[in-house]
């Protein structure tokens, strides 16, 4: 057994990728309230010493980088940085606020999932991909550099990874003299609970119910999601990111919730407002820009995703708008934010996606083309549902119709033998591992389905594709803000995944190898998470407020 | 009111046993064995898996060795290895592995990919191969020379018995004769108990 073993690179973890961004965090604390306030809990203290260290870290090396000077300096500068720190922590013992919420139960679970990967170990007894990043770690560290040249594991050219967290290990190897295997074996167990901290913060900020948002974290830990749950992956870059993008979805949330509801009066005022409210939530959008440079210097595809995840929302909301009458909820929760945000995205995607046809369609009729349309109609129908579902009488009448048609349109295009080749793997499309599967469309052309492949079809399945409906009668029944987010993500999702049009289109506008990943925004933890509370409330008589 | 209260409950239950149900690979053993005799990842957590795991199959037991290898080779050389070794190797010291993946770089180079498809290097004691095997070091360096990138100047071949990784390709099953062969046409710079490292001899590498 071995489960001891390396407990020197834990020690140089909590201090290197901890350690300073506490302590810069207390000082943060104790100058801004409203930092204060959304670091109240545990998870979110520990979390921003976490992204504060590796963020301060990267910048420092960067510097260093710039001046021409080794990386072995940082020894000193990282100590030369923690003494300051400490000093301005002392100077300012009496206004710290060291108040958090912290309970019994999560640190219960939090010490169980780190004890578990401490058991399991990282993933690095198999040459996987794991391995490329340790190689490209360790050529940061011999080369003091964050540019490689020529490339880092053959010698010849290898194209751009972002470097954060790779120059975060290379510096752990730098300063303490411990292999980069060893360190990422070890992170593993770290990596998985902030993880884990993260996911109970974004089911929070969704549903602003501990339950909800702790079992959510429990069911990350157990039911298979697409790759994001993935315990013993966690000290890849990819999961370094995803922490930072479920606490990007914390932040947002937050943002969303302090403005008030604006729509009575007119577009200036609005503007007006929203500009105040902007200025006084300046700390959180601060922080959100943070978190959007850290995903973009280790995982980049995050951003992307993030976007995704709010636009389905800002649908659903508009949806809901136009098909519902009592607008209860939606004179508490929502804001001239989400209408300008969501009118100047659609207009915004309706010119892009006809460029990107002009660009790589043409006007003739074959699937290919409809597929580089299809995106164009799709944003201009949920345009009309927004601008005409607020109205009344015959206008919202012809608000509705569109969405239906819209609706009727996207039903059409599915391909529903992929989607019952999910259950049936008899079924498939023919395919080679993660690259997409060819289906035959309407018009008898070849367009692109992601395949069902281990990470994609185990994640769904049975979870993930059961919580889609259920999200949708959680969302009929009880809308707020968690069931729209949950319902409307989970819907984008298997939409992309069963359309080839939508999926071909996403493909060639992406150029990612790794299209299917959009299903990333399945959240299927919160969903079951959020039915198992609303049944138990149910059957013990109690009415959840939404 | 009672039937609704049922319908929860039932609802409720239904979906503890789907998450029961998702949840079981954590706890499954065979599953462990299962994935590892497959070469399938174990991404997840799992209850039966240990870090003894993790220590035989990664490059944890063969530390002394990859320091002192560190310590004697010259930075930024090409390492021969197989394919296992080759990413240990580039995980800790300052030298280039070509035995990786196809889609990590093994397919970059038209030459090197044919040399390390056709297995030349495992079968160096058949008639042509050692012939073979010198021409393409002299070619490779020669370019290497013109263009000023990496040489190709090492072989590492490695011992050990335990590591499931070694078993996937032949240059680690060829390790005897690779040895053997690597008398002729190199001298053993290091002999560890794991990691045995051959310098190309200089006629080879020097080329112009």
């Amino acid at each position: 057994m071995f489960i001891f073993s390396n407990i020197e690179s834990h020690l140089w973890i909590a201090y290197l990728f901890f350690a300073n961004g506490y302590l810069a965090q207390l000082l943060f604390r104790r100058y801004s309230q409203q930092f204060s306030n959304f670091t109240e809990s545990f998870e979110a203290q520990a979390l921003a010493a976490f992204f504060l260290s590796i963020g301060l870290n990267g910048l420092l090396l960067y510097l260093l980088d710039i001046a021409a000077l080794p990386f072995s300096i940082m020894f000193v500068v990282l100590g030369v940085l923690t003494v300051i720190l400490f000093l301005g922590c002392c100077l300012n013992f009496k206004h710290l606020q060291w108040r958090c919420d912290i309970g019994y139960l999560r640190p219960a679970l939090y010490l169980c999932i780190f004890l578990m990967l401490f058991y399991n170990g990282g993933l690095i007894e198999q040459i996987s991909d794991a391995w490329w990043h340790m190689s490209l770690a360790n050529k940061i560290s011999i080369a003091s550099s964050y540019t490689i040249e020529p490339g880092h594991l053959t010698g010849a050219y290898e194209r751009y990874y972002p470097p954060l967290w790779h120059a975060n290990l290379a510096l752990a190897k730098i300063v303490s003299g411990i292999s980069i295997p060893i360190f990422w074996n070890s992170f593993t167990a770290w990596g998985a609970v902030v993880k884990v901290m993260a996911f109970y913060l974004f089911a929070y900020s969704l549903s602003a119910d501990k339950r909800i948002a702790v079992l959510s974290a429990c069911l990350f830990i157990l039911i298979p999601s697409i790759g994001n749950s993935y315990l013993r992956v966690s000290a890849w870059p990819s999961h370094v990111s995803y922490t930072a993008w479920f606490a990007l979805f914390y932040m947002s949330a937050i943002l969303l919730s302090q403005f008030n509801f604006l729509n009575q009066l007119t577009l200036k005022q609005n503007l007006i407002q929203l500009g105040h409210s902007l200025w006084k939530a300046k700390v959180n959008l601060l922080c959100i820009a943070v978190l959007l440079v850290l995903i973009l210097f280790t995982h980049k595809a995050e951003i992307l995703w993030f976007a995704v995840a709010w636009l389905a929302y800002l649908v659903a909301c508009s949806v809901y708008r136009a098909f519902d009458s009592s607008l209860d909820y939606l004179a508490y929760r929502d804001n001239f934010l989400n209408y300008f945000t969501y009118r100047l995205a659609l207009i915004a995607l309706m010119i892009f996606s006809l460029w990107f046809f002009y660009q790589r369609g043409a006007i003739v009729l074959t699937d290919k083309n409809l597929a580089y349309l299809l995106p164009f109609f799709c944003f201009l129908g949920l345009l009309l549902t927004e601008l005409l579902g607020q109205k009344v009488g015959v206008l919202r009448l012809i608000a509705r119709l569109s969405f239906i048609g819209l609706v009727a349109v996207l039903l059409i295009t599915i391909n529903y033998t992929h989607l019952l080749s999910l259950f049936v793997r008899e079924l498939a499309l023919p395919s080679s591992g993660i690259r997409p599967a060819e289906a035959v469309a309407l018009l008898g052309g070849k367009l692109s389905l992601p395949s069902w492949h281990h990470q994609l079809g185990g994640g769904l399945l049975y979870s993930g594709i059961l919580s889609i409906p259920i999200s949708w009668a959680l969302a009929f029944y009880k809308p707020s803000r968690l069931t729209l987010f949950i319902a409307a993500t989970g819907t984008t999702v298997i939409l992309f995944c069963i359309s080839p049009y939508l999926f071909q289109w996403l493909n060639d506008v992406l150029a990612y190898h790794s299209t299917w990943r959009i299903a990333l925004i399945v959240f299927h933890p919160i969903v079951l998470a959020a039915t198992l509370v609303f049944m138990f409330d149910y059957w013990r008589g109690q009415n959840h407020a939404t | 009111m009672q039937l609704n209260k049922l319908i929860s409950g039932f609802v409720f239950l239904s979906i503890v046993a789907l998450i029961g149900y998702d949840a079981m690979p954590h706890f499954d053993e065979d599953l462990v064995h299962l994935k590892r005799g497959h070469r399938s990842a174990q991404r997840d957590w799992n209850v039966h898996y240990d870090q003894s795991y993790v220590f035989n199959d990664s490059s944890m037991r063969y530390q002394t060795d990859l320091n002192a290898i560190e310590g004697v080779i010259e930075p930024d050389h090409i390492v021969l290895s197989d394919l296992a070794t080759s990413y240990f190797l580039a995980a800790h010291m300052p030298i280039y592995a070509k035995n990786v993946h196809p889609h990590q770089g093994r397919n970059q180079s038209v030459a090197w990919r044919q040399f390390l498809n056709d297995k030349t290097a495992c079968y160096l004691s058949q008639d042509g191969n050692m012939l073979k095997f010198r021409r393409f070091v002299k070619n490779q360096n020669n370019r290497a020379n013109k263009n000023k990138t990496p040489l190709f100047k090492y072989v590492v071949v490695n011992k050990d018995i335990k590591n499931l990784n070694l078993k996937y390709g032949c240059l680690w099953h060829a390790r005897g004769r690779l040895s053997d062969a690597m008398a002729e046409i190199s001298s053993l710079r290091y002999a560890g108990e794991f990691l045995d490292l051959y310098e190309l001899n200089d006629p080879l590498v020097e080329t112009q």
